[in-house]
């Protein structure tokens, strides 16, 4: 089991640090960064009322102080002093030029390694401060309801299940169809228009986290308080994420109930109830471990627009913040975040396959 | 082909769902095709000032023809949202055609050369190996620079120039090579297997909506810009598919006979491979289609890597966020989003069923 861990390990650290350098490199070669958006835009902004040249100073200053006026790699194909005249020229054959271990790719990759991800253009504050603050909600927004979408899912299919249930299943599994049609966006404005309005019913809070309260509050309150803002957004992913859910969950019981072992079940007398839950649904569950780890995906880009919708603080929002505003730095650390989160869940996949299935763990050793 | 073809026409009179499904997404097509042509009211980006957030069906929003009523800025709901599926079909038709034309040839080459099916004389394959960067330099870099510099186009000519004197110099080059030592002639067997699933693994590792945001954010928000972009994270899929459908096809015994008897490869995949991965491919592309058209519409919501000029339904639906009671900036473009997604799954689902059923035979 350990050994098998490790390699795998040491097979996705070249995967992430390919990724991530790729990622990084796009970013700094292609044209327009936020600086030059922010700086040197004629109308309006915050330095519209200095000259042209004032203007080109302060980015110049700026890009200085954050290290963007280096080389982006350590050798290129033009020369690193851009400050010559030289933009009208161009070579037909190509000039390699080496620039040496001072580059903006080098301060990258040391800062990774010793856990600095650089500092944010748009906010100015430290990128795993901001992606710190904001991993937690989303956390808890993804595992909250991925345990009910996971419960509702497992209970759905274990009534559908039954036999004298199977007016239920022609009910259900038509709906669960139709709601899966229905766009993440679509439903959860749905939710918010219907469930959060004056007009119709105002039945949840609209927007955020809750409201500032001065002093501590008691745990239960906070719980309380926290219940009442992320009611909406647990149900649109719980809605959103229950019919892929159930139809896996519902196959795999069916499966198991064909099996040999369910059928000695039956023939040993045992109800229904029994059955089912004890016999059929155990096995059922195996293969959950994986969908539920493949689901990843799919989760992460249901909380972005979530997060976006109900103005949550979460790394979905700061993604989508970042991307309007060309935040370069936080980008590329949250695809960092996001491969690292995703190898550790293919993990903990693996470990809970071998820790349910024990006939796997010969084959993992 | 014709197999496909009969067991689509089976299911048009069997299945009053799927006939449903189909005439709903055919007429919403046709309406899409001739709209430019129809007389609405309002084009969709007259701004009527006089009327922000008219309630559709008022006396006012009849009064004033906005029938489905208006959004803040006075543009009429109902060309924003017929306009708005064309936009959306505009966009994920050509993606999703191009997304699974690409991934089914790099799927089925996958999975018919394997991992040592493909030979290829070292001198061809180092060929190749140069013509890459050569082609970067001075096919894309040169031309990039010409553009965004407004250089002489003299330039563009020198390079292209360039260009093909030196492909063809090392053509000739390696190919002199290749008959004089009998290493450089010697075959080399190609992982194209090993690569195409590297490939599909490295872009499957990061979501692919947060692998677009970021992707969306490097570029300049542009339309021709975001489809290829959604074309790059959407083959994936459809080669895994192609590439296990060639798989299993690759062990049935009429393609065996059909390599016994001598067909070349390229007769045996557009013969006889390609006939039977129609199926398995039309069920992946009508799902998918569902999903790019919700994928297009929450990138407009977002406004990343589209132009805010652009019309949408994304675009519109996100009015709601400055006036949370004007339901019918959700509902209505909303619903028909939801609508068309709901008829390519219905579609999909009774494809799934009668070519799961054939091939499982």
């Amino acid at each position: 089991m350990f050994p098998y861990l490790l390699r795998k390990l040491l097979l996705a650290i070249p995967a992430i640090w390919l990724l991530g350098t790729l990622v990084f490199l796009l970013s700094r070669l292609l044209p327009g960064s936020f600086a030059e958006e922010r700086l040197l835009n004629q109308e309006g902004g915050f330095y519209s009322k200095g000259s042209q040249s004032s203007r080109e100073e302060a980015l110049r200053q700026y890009q200085e102080r954050t290290g963007q006026n280096l080389p982006v790699f350590y050798f290129g194909l033009t020369s690193p002093n851009k400050n010559t005249d030289q933009a009208q020229h161009i070579s037909l054959f190509p000039q390699l030029s080496w620039h040496g271990a001072d580059n903006q790719y080098h301060r990258w990759l040391k800062g990774v390694f010793t856990g600095d991800l650089g500092t944010s253009y748009r906010t100015g504050l430290p990128v795993l401060d901001m992606i710190w603050k904001s991993i937690g909600n989303t956390f808890w927004l993804l595992l909250a309801s991925m345990l009910v979408t996971l419960i509702l899912a497992m209970e759905l299919s274990i009534l559908m299940a039954r036999e004298r249930l199977r007016w239920l299943r022609s009910l259900v599994l038509p709906i669960l169809f139709f709601i899966d049609s229905i766009p993440m966006l679509v439903l959860s404005l749905l939710l918010l228009v219907l469930l959060a309005n004056p007009d119709f019913l105002q039945l949840f809070p609209v927007y955020g986290m809750g409201y500032y309260v001065p002093g501590q509050l008691s745990f239960w309150q906070e719980l309380g308080q926290r219940l009442q803002y992320m009611a909406l957004p647990h149900l649109a992913l719980v809605l959103v994420n229950l019919p892929y859910i159930t139809n896996q969950v519902y196959s795999s019981l069916q499966a198991a109930l064909q099996a040999a072992y369910t059928r000695t079940a039956r023939a040993k007398g045992l109800p229904e109830r029994l059955v089912i839950r004890r016999h059929a649904l155990r096995n059922a569950l195996l293969p959950l471990i994986t969908i539920v780890s493949d689901f990843l995906p799919a989760l992460v880009s249901g909380s972005i627009l979530v997060e976006t919708i109900f103005a949550i603080p979460g790394i979905g929002r700061l993604l989508v913040e970042s991307v309007l505003a060309r935040d370069y730095p936080v980008l590329v650390a949250i695809v960092l975040v996001v491969l690292v989160v995703r190898m550790v869940a293919y993990t903990l996949a693996d470990i809970a396959y071998a820790l349910a299935d024990p006939r796997l763990k010969p084959k993992l050793a | 082909m014709r197999y496909a073809w009969q067991s689509i026409k089976l299911l048009w009179r069997r299945k009053i769902g799927f006939r449903l499904a189909l005439l709903y997404l055919a007429l919403l097509h046709l309406l899409t095709l001739v709209l430019p042509l129809l007389p609405l009211p309002y084009p969709p980006e007259y701004l009527d000032l006089e009327h922000p957030y008219l309630a559709p069906f008022t006396p006012a929003a009849i009064a004033s023809g906005h029938l489905l009523g208006t959004d803040g800025l006075g543009r009429d709901l109902l060309a924003n949202t017929l306009y708005g599926a064309r936009t959306a079909f505009l966009i994920s038709l050509p993606v999703m055609l191009l997304a699974t034309g690409i991934g089914i040839v790099l799927g089925t080459a996958a999975g018919y050369f394997g991992n040592n099916g493909l030979r290829r004389p070292l001198h061809r394959l180092f060929f190749f190996l140069l013509a890459v960067p050569v082609v970067a330099y001075y096919g894309l870099y040169i031309p990039w620079q010409v553009y965004q510099q407004g250089a002489a186009p003299a330039y563009f000519w020198w390079s292209l120039i360039i260009l093909s004197g030196l492909l063809l110099g090392l053509w000739l080059l390696l190919g002199w090579l290749g008959k004089r030592l009998a290493v450089w002639s010697s075959r080399v067997t190609i992982p194209v297997d090993k690569g195409v699933m590297r490939l599909t693994e490295a872009l499957n590792s990061i979501p692919r909506f947060v692998l677009i945001l970021v992707l969306a954010s490097f570029l300049p928000p542009s339309l021709p810009l975001l489809s290829l972009l959604l074309v790059f994270t959407l083959w994936p899929g459809t080669a895994r598919l192609a590439r296990a459908e060639m798989l299993r096809i690759k062990e049935l015994p009429y393609f065996e006979a059909a390599i016994s008897i001598g067909n070349t490869p390229s007769r045996l995949l557009w013969r006889h491979a390609l006939p039977n991965l129609i199926g398995p491919t039309l069920v992946a592309f009508t799902f998918g289609l569902g999903g790019v058209l919700a994928l297009e519409s929450s990138l407009s919501f977002l406004n990343i890597g589209v132009p805010s000029s652009l019309v949408s339904w994304g675009r519109t639906i996100a009015g709601i966020r400055n006036n949370t009671s004007a339901w019918w900036l959700v509902a209505f473009p909303g619903g028909l989003l939801s609508f068309t997604v709901l008829a390519l799954y219905t579609c999909s689902y009774y494809f799934m069923q009668i070519f799961s059923s054939k091939s499982s035979v």
